[in-house]
Parts: C-alpha cells; sequence; structure tokens
C-alpha cells in the first residue's frame, strides 16, 4: 500500500483511525482490528521513515491497538486485564463521540461561510472628554513640556563610540565670572549666564557659585514662580 | 412615541452602538416598555426584508444589532478590496463543536474527546476569536479553567439561542 498522507492531514490519532475505517468501507461496529492495527502502523512508520515529528499521542493509540491485538490472540489470564471486548468497546466509543463532533463541525462549516458574508460596523466614538481636557491646558505649558522633551531627547542621543573629555569647572572661578557680569547692572537673570550649548555640569556649577555668593551676602536672589527664572541682585 | 418614531430612533441607537444592544438598553434609553420594543423591532425587522435595503437585525438572545446582509459580500469585499477571509482550522471547529455541546467544559476533557494533547491552541484561537469564553473554574484538583461559548458563536451558527442547537443525536447515522 503506498500512501503519501502528511501527518498535518490528521487532526490525532482517532481522525487516522476513522479515515482508515471509511476508506476500507468498514463497519465502525465491526472493526477488522488486524487489518486496521497493520495499516495504522504502517502510517506511523511511513512518517517515522520521512523524519516527521509524530506527536506521543500517535504512539499511545498504536500500543492500544497492539495490547488489543495481543488480547485477542492471548486469552486473558489475569481478572485486572481487560478484555479484547473491553478494550475495543472502550475504542468504538470513543471513535463513535468523536465521529459525531466531526460531523457538528462539518454541519458548522457553511454556518461560518455564511457568517463571513455578513459585516458589522465599530462602535462610534463620540465621547467629548478629549477636548475638554485639552482645553483645560495652557499652550505655553505645552509648548514648555515639548520643548523640555525635546532638548532631553537631544542630550540623550549620544553616539555609540565617543571620547568623553572631563569638563573642569571650579565654583570659585564661577563665583567670579557672576561677580564681574554683575557689575555695572543693578540685577540680571540667572539665564544670561547659561550659554548656547552649555553642559549639565556647567550649568550645576555655575548655580552652586550663586548660592556660594548668597551664602556670602554679596547678592540677593529673586523667583517670581516656582521653576521660574532666578533674578539676581547686586547686594 | 409613535411606533415609527420608535422604530427610526431604535435603527440611529443601533448604527451608532455598532456591537449588539441588549433589549434593555433599548428600553431605558427610549423609556419605553418591553411589549412596544419588540413590536418596534418586528417591525423593523419587516422592513429590512425589502431588496432596497442592504441591512438586516441581526437577533442573538435578547440582543440586536445592524449588519450588512449576505447577499452583498461580493459587492463589499470588492469594495473593502479584501479577497480572503481565514476560516477556523479543523482542530479549532472540532474543539468549537465540543464546546458548543458540552460546555462548560475544561481542555482536558476536550483533549480526551479529540484524543490528543494538544486543544490549547486552538482554544486560544477561539478565545480571540471571541466564540468561547471563559466559564469559572471546576471544583477538581488543579481547578482547571471551564469554557463555554459566547453570543458571537450564536451568531456565527445562526441561532438566537443555544437551545436552538440540532440534537446531537441528529449526527448519529
Amino acid at each position: 500500500m503506498d500512501i503519501q498522507i502528511n501527518i498535518d492531514e490528521f487532526e490525532g490519532p482517532l481522525d487516522l483511525l476513522l479515515q482508515l475505517i471509511q476508506k476500507n468501507k468498514i463497519d465502525i461496529y465491526d472493526i477488522p482490528i488486524f487489518k486496521i492495527t497493520k495499516q495504522y502502523n504502517d502510517h506511523i512508520k511511513k512518517w517515522q521513515d520521512m523524519n516527521m515529528h509524530i506527536a506521543s499521542e500517535y504512539i499511545v493509540m498504536a500500543a492500544r491497538l497492539l495490547e488489543m491485538k495481543s488480547a485477542m490472540l492471548v486469552p486473558t489470564l489475569q481478572e485486572t486485564e481487560e478484555s479484547a471486548e473491553d478494550l475495543r468497546e472502550k475504542l468504538l466509543a470513543q471513535l463513535l463521540e468523536y465521529q459525531l463532533f466531526k460531523k457538528v463541525s462539518d454541519y458548522f462549516r457553511p454556518l461560518e461561510k455564511r457568517a463571513q458574508n455578513i459585516f458589522f460596523k465599530d462602535p462610534e466614538d463620540i465621547s467629548m472628554d478629549s477636548e475638554e481636557t485639552l482645553n483645560t491646558i495652557d499652550l505655553d505649558v505645552l509648548i514648555g513640556c515639548y520643548k523640555r522633551l525635546e532638548a532631553q531627547n537631544e542630550e540623550e542621543d549620544v553616539p555609540l563610540e565617543a571620547e568623553i573629555v572631563r569638563e573642569e569647572f571650579l565654583v570659585e572661578e564661577k563665583m567670579k565670572v557672576i561677580y564681574e557680569t554683575l557689575q555695572g547692572q543693578d540685577q540680571m537673570s540667572f539665564q544670561t549666564l547659561l550659554h548656547q550649548g552649555i553642559s549639565r555640569k556647567e550649568v550645576m556649577v555655575t548655580f552652586l557659585a550663586l548660592l556660594e555668593l548668597f551664602k556670602t551676602h554679596q547678592i540677593t536672589l529673586y523667583q517670581a514662580h516656582l521653576f521660574g527664572d532666578i533674578i539676581i541682585i547686586q547686594n | 412615541m409613535e411606533l415609527q418614531t420608535i422604530q427610526g430612533t431604535i435603527e440611529s441607537i443601533l448604527f451608532v452602538a455598532g456591537e449588539a444592544v441588549t433589549e434593555n438598553e433599548l428600553c431605558n434609553t427610549l423609556e419605553i416598555d418591553r411589549p412596544t420594543l419588540l413590536e418596534a423591532l418586528k417591525g423593523l425587522t419587516a422592513l429590512y426584508q425589502a431588496d432596497n435595503r442592504g441591512l438586516q437585525l441581526m437577533h442573538v438572545r435578547d440582543t440586536w444589532q445592524l449588519a450588512t446582509k449576505e447577499k452583498n459580500a461580493d459587492y463589499i469585499v470588492r469594495f473593502m478590496k479584501q479577497e480572503t477571509r481565514k476560516t477556523l482550522s479543523n482542530a479549532a471547529m472540532e474543539t468549537l463543536a465540543i464546546i458548543a455541546y458540552k460546555q462548560p467544559i475544561s481542555r482536558i476533557d476536550i483533549n480526551q474527546i479529540r484524543g490528543v494533547s494538544s486543544s490549547a491552541s486552538s482554544i486560544k484561537i477561539l478565545l480571540r476569536k471571541k466564540l468561547i469564553q471563559e466559564a469559572g473554574r471546576m471544583d477538581v484538583p488543579g481547578r482547571p479553567i471551564l469554557y463555554k461559548t459566547t453570543n458571537q458563536f450564536l451568531q456565527m451558527v445562526q441561532l438566537k439561542t443555544l437551545a436552538e442547537l440540532p440534537d446531537l443525536e441528529q449526527f448519529k447515522d
């Protein structure tokens, strides 16, 4: 018998058995165990030769068929052993139940096809919440937020390989710079001390210098609101 | 409210909802009683039967939903430029058939009937397609999850209730 059937075409050992029964035009209530066992094993053997992955349930079924075959040949000795008739009954019940659900799924198929020809619409989104939330936000705050994020992103966008130069800033030097810049004007903004492309470290050192000048009563600091610009006034 | 006004309002609501709407929701929204609602829906269903209407009312359990008519599918598919619609695999369809008749049922019992140990992926697909849903857990060691079919399943097999499923005996030769 030359069978070239892929294992994927069967949904499991029960499916394989049912198809063998159908192919041989056998009455399911009167399965010739020897014949079916041989054909079943031929399939398994073929798949093994083709190096196909065979799910364990196929092997379990092969063992069951063999057990049935041997039980038919040798009369049962121990009471714990199931007779060939019991084993056959069990398998028959399982085959019949499985066959039933295969028929149900055959009945579902055309219904599935029909259902696929019917289309539905997605629900409308008529919530107005989103607009209200946006109205309460100050546009300037939003732009500020965006700019800050953008600046952050730029900073994070570092090359994989880079030479890192140690930046040396001294609080004393910065104090001197601030003090000198402040000469000739009553007040100035902290922002004017921060030039384009200034590093985070330099900002920190400048700020520390500012605090140092404040501590030694050389300047007065003024901030209108949280996170606002700092105004430096000479004492 | 006049019956015709009620019907028009129901149509508008079902259009906006898209998904299935329960009779309760409709009654509460329209402030009408159930007999009036059912009368209106019956009339609306009849109106949609005319050939010059492209929609139909889908009725599953106590829910109603607007849908396109089956006979217009070819043109809809052409318009959407989508040729293939995925069907369930044989394994998934078998699993669905077992759940439909044996619900609530655990994965292990499904495997037992199918004679395999691999119904998990089928169950996952059916859950994703919303044809089945979880139905609590079985009170045995391991507390396995139980599964049952959904309204969407009933819609697929064109039934209003589970009781309308053909008797399993009918599938025996």
